[in-house]
């Protein structure tokens, strides 16, 4: 799945975790994150349930294509290592 | 806009100011180190804050000007003239910067190329250390900065517990930015994400917050300064700031946290094994006296934050809506009070009327108090005049002295707020239009340097705001022939000079014989009046041809409650402003015997003019026993009031009249008794003005 937009915050939070539990609930998740600049500590929480329930079922969930002002803001935000970050 | 970004506003906004005010300080006073300070923190400050909101343009301009600053402040670079002309420029970008950030404006166009144009002339200015060195403020170089100026001073080792309240989002700030601020003070060692708390995906309701940090923190600022960074969410957190060698809070923070005391280990934190032991990883952090604890003993940065705190409440923000509805309230109780009084008296119930005074006493103290809130020293609010004046004069290139006296005198923040426009215009007409150019000057045999004061003193119950000049003086003659004109005044008319100077303020008349985009459009003057009297105030002008002018404008001290004194005259009681009464006199048979039918008496030795309230307002004919003359000062005018009855002090809580009453002349108001009964409170400018037209007939 593709994020589309360049910036994600807690105005797009709601509608992503929508999205995004509908993709989890149906197989492995893997968000290409290319496009993103951006993002603030309401996507990061919702990364790491994805995350944390990914764990528990067993399932894959895996950022891809990650830019590097996301990944700064990562490990700003502490959380890099938390997350899975695909190299692709 | 947000209730967070209005604080960020508020704050920049205040900031600039005192960055404006030491700029204008050092230009007139050279540099001292109380405005460089005050200069460095303002663009610290709006960094830091700027930073929190990610308003990164902002960021990344102060940046350059607060490193510069810094330069010069470890006197690598002197300030000079040329220096403080850019801060100035800097102040007013900043300010365009912030007001671009809040709109959710880009930077682009003529303010890009001044973002641009400025940024290039600061890095120019930069020590060659600092030059490789300018860049976007990032985490290593914002680390080292504080590194530098930890060393100096002692660092320590904090702890902080950050966990975010559930309703954290809705604050519109981002802990991420937050947490960046953090490297501005001093070097983050650990940051522990805590994440234990947040569900899994389908319990998750994605708007609430779960998360939290602990923060192991390096740095020479005090307990108050890291609470600072908070300042924006500190209702939207749960906070625990204490030294981290502090076993205590350490124990008592990991017993009220399940399985955090496993998650520091892990994360590298120093945790007692058990209360009171430190693992040695202390003595590898080089820290110096962390052992007291930071609420007992205070340490030189801990004083600093102390004194800090001291500013801190003379900043506190108030709704002033607040302050209006205490006022309000205070008002109703004083007249609830004064029924009271009115009751005890009737009953002749002399504890009832002991309690009715004592509650009368305390509830004056109250009123005095919250008036206080409203008031504030003229002076912060005149200083900004100074970087006008600066600015004309420049414009207009002529050289200007320009002196504030009486910047200590208080008066309603409200009145300031509102004076503040007129006053601009005024200052603007003294530099254009009243002063001449240096050339002139020095062939009148003047200072080639043009003297404007603004100056402001309490008299009789009013303040007075004077602007004077040592220019040119009005020009009467021409201001006589364009009212003239205009069909202001009939051309024989018989007015003396302060009438004259006085038709400036008819609407439309401007002297200036060319219009400059300052002032000379025959707008304003009439504006200006009308302020000054929708604030109950007057404005008077002199003038000297070839000595200056002089404008007086006098306000009222406060303009909700007021001590007066109560007077019947007929079958009306009126309130007359306590402050301006000078003395009370009874009228007895040997002034009568003087007055001979003209409405004069010789009081000491000097000619008193009468005003009969009676005949004046029209009231019947009473019996009084005595009449009495309240003698009334209004600047530098008397009067004598006559009236039948005094009955003394009365708390006046100044009621508006409604419009019927709004052509009576020399009424401004109204209050309730204490019986129930309206006073009507005396308008004595207008009052006098009317007795002094009747003199000249």
């Amino acid at each position: 799945m593709k994020i589309e937009k360049d910036e994600l915050s807690i105005y797009d939070v709601e509608n992503l975790y929508k999205e995004l539990l509908d993709e989890f609930k149906k197989a492995d998740l893997v968000v290409d994150m290319a496009n993103v600049k951006k993002i603030d500590m309401s996507i990061i929480q919702l990364f790491l349930s994805l995350q944390k329930s990914s764990l528990k079922e067993l399932k894959k969930f895996e950022l891809i294509n990650v830019t590097p002002e996301v990944k700064q803001i990562m490990q700003h935000a502490a959380c890099d290592s938390l997350l899975l970050i695909g190299e692709k | 806009m947000d209730e967070e970004l209005g604080l960020f506003v508020e704050d920049a906004e205040e900031q600039l100011t005192f960055m404006e005010n030491a700029l204008i300080t050092m230009q007139e006073n050279g540099v001292d180190d109380e405005s460089l300070g005050a200069l460095f923190r303002a663009m610290h400050t709006i960094k830091g804050t700027a930073g929190m909101f990610g308003f990164d343009n902002i960021v990344g301009f102060t940046h350059i000007a607060e490193n510069l600053l810094s330069d010069v402040r470890d006197g690598k670079i002197t300030l000079n003239e040329e220096m403080i002309e850019i801060f100035l420029q800097v102040k007013d970008h900043t300010q365009t910067l912030v007001d671009l950030a809040i709109n959710n404006k880009p930077l682009e166009g003529e303010i890009k190329a001044k973002n641009d144009e400025l940024l290039e002339i600061l890095k120019s200015m930069l020590s060659g250390a600092k030059k490789s060195n300018v860049v976007a403020p990032t985490q290593e170089t914002e680390q080292n900065e504080a590194e530098t100026d930890e060393m100096s001073e002692g660092e320590k080792l904090w702890h902080i517990s950050i966990r975010l309240k559930p309703h954290f989002f809705s604050s519109g700030m981002d802990i991420i930015n937050i947490l960046s601020f953090f490297n501005m003070l001093g070097e983050v060692k650990k940051l522990l994400l805590i994440d234990t708390k947040i569900p899994n995906i389908e319990d998750l309701n994605p708007t609430e917050a779960y998360v939290g940090y602990e923060v192991l923190f390096m740095t020479d600022a005090s307990y108050a300064d890291i609470e600072e960074i908070f300042e924006f969410v500190i209702d939207d957190v749960e906070l625990e700031i204490f030294l981290a060698d502090d076993t205590d809070m350490l124990q008592a923070l990991c017993d009220a946290n399940e399985g955090l005391r496993d998650e520091l280990v892990f994360a590298g934190f120093n945790v007692p094994n058990v209360a009171g032991t430190v693992s040695p990883e202390k003595s590898e952090e080089n820290i110096s006296e962390v052992s007291q604890k930071q609420t007992i003993q205070k340490t030189p940065t801990e004083k600093k934050a102390v004194k800090k705190e001291v500013n801190k409440s003379f900043s506190l923000r108030v709704d002033s809506s607040k302050i209006d509805q205490l006022i309000n309230q205070i008002s109703e109780m004083v007249i609830a009070n004064a029924k009271v009084s009115q009751r005890a008296d009737t009953l002749d119930d002399n504890e009832l009327s002991e309690s009715a005074t004592i509650l009368s006493d305390m509830l004056e103290e109250i009123r005095t108090g919250i008036m206080n809130i409203r008031m504030v020293q003229v002076g912060d609010s005149f200083n900004k005049f100074k970087r006008i004046v600066h600015d004309v004069a420049k414009k207009v290139e002529k050289e200007i002295d320009f002196e504030i006296v009486g910047g200590d005198t208080e008066l309603d923040k409200m009145v300031v707020e509102k004076i503040s426009d007129p006053l601009m215009h005024m200052l603007r007409n003294s530099i254009d239009h009243g002063i001449e150019t240096p050339q002139q000057r020095k062939e009148l045999g003047k200072s080639p340097k043009g003297h404007v004061v603004l100056k402001t003193y309490p008299d009789a119950g009013t303040i007075v705001i004077e602007i004077s000049d040592d220019g040119r003086g009005l020009p009467k003659d021409m201001i006589l022939q364009k009212a003239i004109a205009n069909g202001l005044v009939d051309e024989n008319n018989n007015l003396g000079d302060k009438e004259i100077y006085n038709l400036i303020f008819a609407a439309g008349l401007s002297t200036a014989e060319k219009v400059s985009d300052i002032s000379g459009r025959g707008v304003g003057m009439d504006v200006v009046k009308r302020n000054i009297e929708s604030l109950r105030g007057t404005v008077e002008i002199d003038s000297k041809p070839g000595e200056g002018s002089l404008f007086t404008i006098r306000l009222p001290l406060t303009l909700a409650i007021i001590d007066g004194f109560l007077i019947q005259s007929g079958n009306t009681k009126y309130i007359i402003p306590l402050e301006m009464i000078q003395e009370c006199i009874e009228l007895d048979a040997k002034y009568k015997k003087e007055m001979d039918g003209n409405e004069f008496i010789n009081l000491r030795d000097s000619m008193l003019p009468l005003l009969d309230v009676r005949t004046y307002f029209d009231e019947e004919a009473t019996q009084s026993a005595r009449e009495n003359v309240v003698v009334v000062r209004y600047g530098e005018y008397k009067m004598g009031m006559m009236v039948d009855e005094l009955f003394g002090e009365f708390q006046t809580v100044i009621k508006p009249l409604g419009e019927v009453f709004s052509n009576v002349i020399g009424i401004s108001g109204g209050t309730i008794l204490g019986s129930g009964e309206i006073a009507l409170i005396f308008d004595i400018p207008k009052l006098m003005e009317h007795k002094i037209k009747q003199i000249k007939k």
